[in-house]
């Protein structure tokens, strides 16, 4: 049993956890001004990419705000971009797409140099700051709006995707109460609610993502089987339902990410559709391979575990002591450090002493 | 609406002095028009030199005609069993601080939050804390029911015979106070110089229904195991009156 106010103030715990996991501000704008940057470079009258009208927009966690720092104090932010070219897929090969992408990047001295290819994308490596894995990609004009062919080396068919219709979903997962915290952000910068950046604004499925990739990287550290984070944040968005407080997000979250008829397609296979497109199923692997679901099942099960040891816990040292080894204990300790204030503030043990005779109790 | 301005003011002042002291309450006011303080209470105390701190979570209802009656109070965290030996009415889940009288007096002293909390909540909290941590009440406690508000009255008015008691009552009960008639005490003395002021006191309390109520449970439990010849003495006027029109049943 906790009481309320037991419950509020591990909800405010577990803000500062996310608060610690998310990218900082300035790390942040650094990020999207460098791949500024890159649009820029890609889309110069000198290029020869210019004449496709190459955008740069990034996808994924960076773009969900679901952004997760990495386990290792060194490692560097990944961040997703899609760099998008407007040209027909019956005018180009995967293979012709990636290299032309990559030819204009390794044309500027500084890019050519921090440039790896991978399977899908280009990276650009800023050394102890960011990976920018940039996606090349073309429209896929069968689809609808915002649907994108993307390379694959490994594949012959043309990859599909849909990385902003996705978003528009994650964003709709938490629409009430996301509003309801851009105008309470809008009030305390005394702003417009038009002038408040959505990224600014955090809900409690936004930190409950957080917080589980979080404990996830930590419990797979070393280990396989580590389930992708499509699939925690997809689950994740189908469980939420607009709680305001995070612990109540969290709690719900985790016991309804398990929910069947999220997880189970026909003939008891495993299907987590795209919800922008139920063609592409997140879990396919799980199919194949039996090791992927058991391991996601006990993690989750495990972190059930972990929330609900941590939340027993009568005093805020032994919250920690509970909640460092599962969150990692720098993260926090940042969060406690934020909580000290108002913590001390809102608990005192005021002195009392009983001026009346005092009555002894009495039961009818 | 339950109060009017002058009473939601009252209150408004009542509870902010209170705050000053227990920072982790809150008051709210419900869809009724009703006013609830809640949250977390939390506080040190010290009885014999041994020193409790502990927190609980608390609801406070303020009754409609506060500050004449004196607040109830449950605790919301379940760490109090709701059951008699713990002190709480099973039937709601409010706190027991004390014989009926004795909450009212003590609230009476001076009706306001502050004190109340101080002096009756956080005193049954911290005893409840002490009796787990040390293993007995710090300030002891009544027997559970009837015999309870019997002690209770022994306690406040000093006096051994619980016939002697219900004598006092039944002056309250009756609402019939006389100062130059002979103490029930059996001291002697008239009324006036012996327990005249503490019921003059105390029937400012409660009604006198209310002291009716408590004596006829406290006869029944004495009548129970007596062989007293004149009963009729100690029934309240009230009672006798009623049961003539009842037609001579045996009380």
């Amino acid at each position: 049993m906790y009481t309320q106010a037991q419950k509020h103030q591990f909800s405010r715990i577990l803000a500062n956890i996310a608060d610690s996991l998310d990218i900082p501000e300035s790390k942040y704008k650094e990020a999207v001004s460098r791949y500024e940057t890159i649009g820029k470079w890609l889309d110069a009258n000198d290029s020869k990419l210019h004449i496709y009208k190459p955008t740069i927009y990034p996808q994924g966690s960076f773009a969900l705000g679901t952004m997760v720092k990495p386990i290792n104090d060194g490692d560097e932010y990944d961040i997703d971009l899609v760099c998008h070219l407007e040209i027909n897929k019956d005018n180009i090969t995967q293979a012709q797409l990636k290299e032309m992408v990559g030819a204009r990047l390794k044309e500027n001295e500084t890019y050519r140099k921090m440039l790896k290819e991978g399977r899908r994308c280009w990276t650009l490596e800023y050394a102890n700051e960011f990976h920018m894995d940039i996606l090349p990609a073309i429209p896929d004009y069968e689809r609808l709006n915002d649907c994108i062919l993307i390379t694959d080396k490994k594949l012959r068919e043309w990859q599909k995707s849909n990385p902003k219709g996705y978003a528009r979903w994650f964003v709709d997962r938490m629409r009430a109460i996301f509003e309801q915290r851009k105008m309470a952000l809008a009030e305390s910068m005394r702003a417009n609610i038009e002038d408040v950046p959505d990224w600014k604004v955090r809900t409690p499925l936004q930190r409950s993502v957080q917080i589980l990739k979080r404990h996830r990287d930590i419990y797979f550290n070393g280990k396989d089987n580590k389930p992708i984070s499509i699939i925690i944040t997809t689950l994740a968005g189908h469980a939420y339902q607009n709680e305001a407080d995070l612990f109540d997000a969290l709690f719900n979250i985790v016991n309804g990410m398990t929910d069947p008829k999220n997880i189970k397609g026909q003939y008891e296979r495993y299907y987590i559709p795209n919800p922008t497109n139920p063609d592409e199923n997140f879990a396919d692997k799980w199919n194949e391979d039996d090791n992927l679901p058991k391991a996601f099942f006990s993690w989750l099960g495990r972190l059930k575990a972990d929330l609900e040891t941590a939340i027993e816990q009568r005093d805020l040292s032994e919250i920690k002591e509970s909640l460092g080894p599962i969150f990692g204990a720098g993260v926090v300790g940042t969060a406690f450090e934020k909580l000290e204030p108002v913590a001390a503030r809102s608990k005192t043990y005021p002195e009392v002493t009983f001026s009346s005779k005092p009555n002894k109790p009495w039961a009818s | 609406m339950v109060f009017d301005e002058s009473k939601r003011e009252l209150i408004m002042q009542h509870f902010e002095q209170l705050q000053n002291t227990f920072s982790g309450l809150q008051l709210k006011e419900d869809a009724d028009g009703k006013f609830i303080v809640a949250g977390n209470i939390s506080f040190t105390a010290s009885h014999d030199g041994k020193t409790i701190k502990d927190d609980y979570d608390i609801e406070i209802t303020i009754p409609d005609d506060y500050p004449q009656s004196p607040p109830t109070v449950k605790e919301t965290a379940s760490r109090i069993p709701r059951d008699k030996d713990n002190h709480v009415y099973p039937s709601d889940g409010t706190l027991c601080f004390g014989a009926p009288l004795a909450v009212k007096r003590t609230f009476a002293q001076e009706r306001n939050l502050l004190w109340f909390v101080k002096e009756q909540v956080v005193q049954f909290l911290f005893s409840h804390s002490y009796k787990r941590e040390y293993g007995t009440m710090p300030f002891g406690e009544l027997s559970h029911g009837p015999k309870g508000i019997l002690e209770y009255y022994q306690e406040l008015f000093s006096v051994q015979d619980g016939w002697q008691v219900l004598g006092l009552l039944k002056i309250l009960a009756d609402d019939n106070y006389r100062g130059h008639t002979l103490c029930p005490c059996g001291s002697g003395q008239k009324l006036r110089h012996c327990h005249g002021d503490l019921l003059r006191e105390i029937k400012e309390y409660q009604r006198p229904d209310a002291f009716l109520t408590e004596h006829l449970s406290i006869f029944k439990l004495l009548n129970g195991n007596s062989t007293k010849q004149n009963l009729r003495e100690y029934i309240p006027a009230k009672v006798l009156k009623y049961k003539k029109k009842q037609k001579g049943k045996p009380i």
